[in-house]
């Protein structure tokens, strides 16, 4: 689809497509300011599926919800985000609609509520397309009927007639069969893995350059998972696309990323390529969450749980939040915060103790 | 009829005496209304359709397979939550499905059940304390003094401290939400326990937690288990014999060892290349589906299955395959791993 774009498939240049450095973001609540991320620093480079995992609540959602910058008013977000050095938390409001959508796309996990169940997938697909190809003079979503929608299309680049061939060309692109009959359909008619598919070709609509997919397979079936995560590698593949990918399934990550950041509570504790990670992982929660995981190609006699569970944001631990779960602390890591030393190869970890070597499987 | 055979196939397999639970041809059809807004009319909804299983004593099976393919609604056609259409379920060798009222309530203290979400399925205004002990004064089991030592037993076995006892549930984390449910259907002792996606709703590392407590104690009391799952990583490592369901129909029912390593029907083949395996770079052999699975309001005709299926012949457009045992023992219903 995007044609001027001919990056040859994963040589990341050094320069990163998008970098966060000491990303951090209070939540004003009615309990007082909670902080949710505590300096984030993260990059993704042009043409790599970069995995994020944790578990719920360590931050990872936010972290992509700051980057779009759809956190709302009642958050603070400091630090620094930049979009091929642009600064996207400088960006004004005309800035930032330029940006969603155009550089940025975004999708979430449940496609079902995502989509307006009120209008067609096609009237939604060809919102987004009018509104992410021209120049955006109005705001098309308060028009009703056809024709409106045709004067709006014909406003911005693309006409209807135009914008509808697009349209059809989007959903046959993320494999949604009979694409002209769906594009009358409304959001009920279609199943969960459809519906997900006509986000993404919303997504594609304004030809971004990184994608940041938030659990998207999480509310659907595993032969329908494999579907869409099939998809969005070769989405990459033939695009050239980035793609943030947020999971809490280790797996997934394994099978689609090539890099990335195991989150917990707001800080990046390990990041890295996925294969050095999962042959070498340093940080008691990676070995952790590796270890208590069930699996099918093998019989497994018992799970290796971590003990305790995440702590509230209101009650983190003074040292590393991750201290009071984990087998082999320090007494240095209940009273400091250990940060982020970057290693060979790009795999960073956030341990005082790091360990080596093979976990009890 | 085949699937009768079938049933008494799993018993002689498994052997170890009589099954606990037995259904034979459970179908559950439920009325839906389709149409326009000018002509209405009612379909059948095929949930479950012709299904036998049994399970023995101290065993677990596993029920698997994808969302709206049945597997609850079996669980709540066995602990009648839901009447069948037809077909029958026994359990002790007694037949359950129309029983009156009184009757099941005396039952019940013997059939517990957990369920996926356990902030629903605790009673936000009641302390955890009393909600495990209600059980047992529901049932009028033991005086005070008893009730409260086998309250306080059960949740200190579920690794809940002292301190979480006279917490409402909201003061509580997921796991420990859903120790609490495990307890207050472990109270009362039952012999079998139905758990539909007991560990769905919550994170990988406390998942562990609560499958590592289910299987010690499925040991130490000797409990039976039916154990439903869409989580197959799981449903390896906690079950002995593991039904694999598509649309309303067991499509293969066996050994746990035997379906995950060598499974005969395409659809578990199919289900078990899709899951990733945490391991960067393991090349593996991938039977992609296509599409989605049909509407259970309008099967296609002969197998279900085939819609999807890569192997599917001329045959399995036209004639329903039946659940027959392979020579290894496992039933499966399929044409083409029949004729092979």
């Amino acid at each position: 689809m995007n044609e001027n774009n001919s990056e040859p498939l994963l040589k990341s240049q050094r320069e990163p497509l998008l970098q966060l450095s000491d990303l951090t973001v209070d939540f004003d609540t009615s309990e007082g300011w909670v902080r949710c991320l505590y300096g984030v620093d993260m990059e993704v480079y042009s043409g790599e599926i970069l995995g994020l995992v944790g578990e719920s609540g360590s931050g990872k959602s936010v972290t992509c919800m700051a980057v779009m910058q759809l956190l709302g008013p009642r958050a603070l977000v400091r630090g620094n985000v930049r979009y091929k050095k642009q600064d996207l938390l400088g960006l004004d409001e005309k800035g930032l609609t330029r940006m969603r959508g155009r550089a940025i796309a975004m999708i979430f996990q449940d496609p079902m509520s995502s989509l307006n169940p009120v209008h067609t997938i096609g009237r939604q697909v060809i919102e987004s397309i009018t509104h992410n190809t021209g120049t955006p003079v109005l705001n098309p979503t308060d028009t009703i009927g056809n024709q409106v929608e045709d004067m709006v299309g014909a406003q911005l680049g693309l006409t209807g007639q135009t914008a509808r061939k697009e349209a059809r060309r989007l959903l046959a692109r993320v494999g949604i069969p009979d694409p002209k009959q769906r594009l009358r359909e409304y959001p009920h008619q279609m199943s969960g893995g459809m519906s997900q598919r006509a986000m993404i070709a919303m997504a594609l609509a304004g030809r971004p350059q990184l994608l940041i997919a938030d659990e998207p397979t999480t509310a659907l079936d595993v032969t329908i998972q494999a579907q869409i995560l099939e998809l969005i590698r070769s989405l990459r593949k033939e695009l050239g696309m980035s793609i943030i990918l947020i999971t809490h399934d280790l797996a997934v990550v394994a099978e689609t990323c090539d890099r990335m950041a195991v989150m917990y509570c707001g800080r990046i504790a390990e990041k890295g390529p996925v294969k050095t990670i999962f042959a070498d992982p340093r940080h008691p929660y990676t070995r952790g969450l590796l270890a208590s995981l069930p699996r099918i190609d093998r019989r497994t006699d018992k799970l290796f749980p971590m003990k305790g569970s995440v702590p509230a944001p209101h009650e983190m631990p003074q040292g590393c939040a991750f201290e009071p779960r984990c087998p082999v602390a320090l007494e240095e890591c209940r009273l400091n915060q250990p940060s982020l030393t970057i290693g060979p190869d790009g795999h960073s970890i956030a341990c005082f103790n790091p360990q080596r070597g093979g976990l009890q499987q | 009829m085949n699937t009768q055979e079938g049933a008494s196939h799993v018993s002689r397999q498994t052997g170890n005496g009589t099954p606990l639970l037995k259904a034979t041809a459970l179908v559950k059809y439920y009325k839906i209304r389709r149409g326009g807004w000018l002509v209405r009319k009612k379909v059948d909804l095929k949930a479950v359709d012709d299904v036998s299983f049994s399970v023995n004593k101290g065993e677990t099976l596993g029920i698997v397979g994808e969302s709206g393919c049945g597997k609850s609604t079996i669980a709540r056609l066995v602990l009648n939550i839901d009447t069948p259409t037809s077909g029958s379920v026994v359990f002790k060798g007694r037949q359950i499905s129309g029983l009156p009222p009184g009757e099941w309530r005396k039952l019940r203290r013997q059939m517990q059940y957990v369920f996926q979400d356990p902030l629903g399925s605790l009673n936000p205004r009641m302390k955890i304390f009393d909600q495990v002990a209600e059980p047992l004064l529901i049932h009028n089991i033991a005086n005070n003094s008893e009730r409260r030592d086998k309250t306080a037993e059960i949740l200190r076995s579920m690794d809940l401290k002292d301190h979480t006892f006279y917490r409402y549930p909201f003061d509580l984390s997921g796991g420990q939400r859903q120790r609490v449910v495990l307890a207050r259907a472990l109270v009362l002792n039952p012999e079998l326990l139905v758990c539909d996606e007991p560990v769905s709703a919550l994170d990988v590392s406390i998942q562990a937690q609560v499958i590592n407590l289910l299987a010690e104690l499925t040991k130490r009391m000797g409990l039976t288990m039916i154990f439903i799952s869409h989580d197959l990583g799981i449903v390896r490592h906690v079950c002995e014999r593991v039904a694999v369901m598509y649309l309303g129909k067991i499509v293969e029912l066996a050994q746990g060892e035997l379906l995950f390593d060598n499974p005969a029907h395409p659809y578990t083949q199919a289900l078990l290349s899709a899951i990733p395996i945490p391991e960067p770079g393991l090349k593996r052999k991938r039977t992609l589906l296509k599409g989605d699975p049909p509407s259970p309001v309008d099967l296609p005709p002969g197998c279900r299955f085939h819609t999807r299926c890569y192997m599917a012949k001329q045959v399995c457009t036209q004639r329903i395959p039946k659940l027959k045992p392979l020579q290894d023992g496992r039933l499966v219903a399929c044409h083409v791993a029949h004729c092979e």
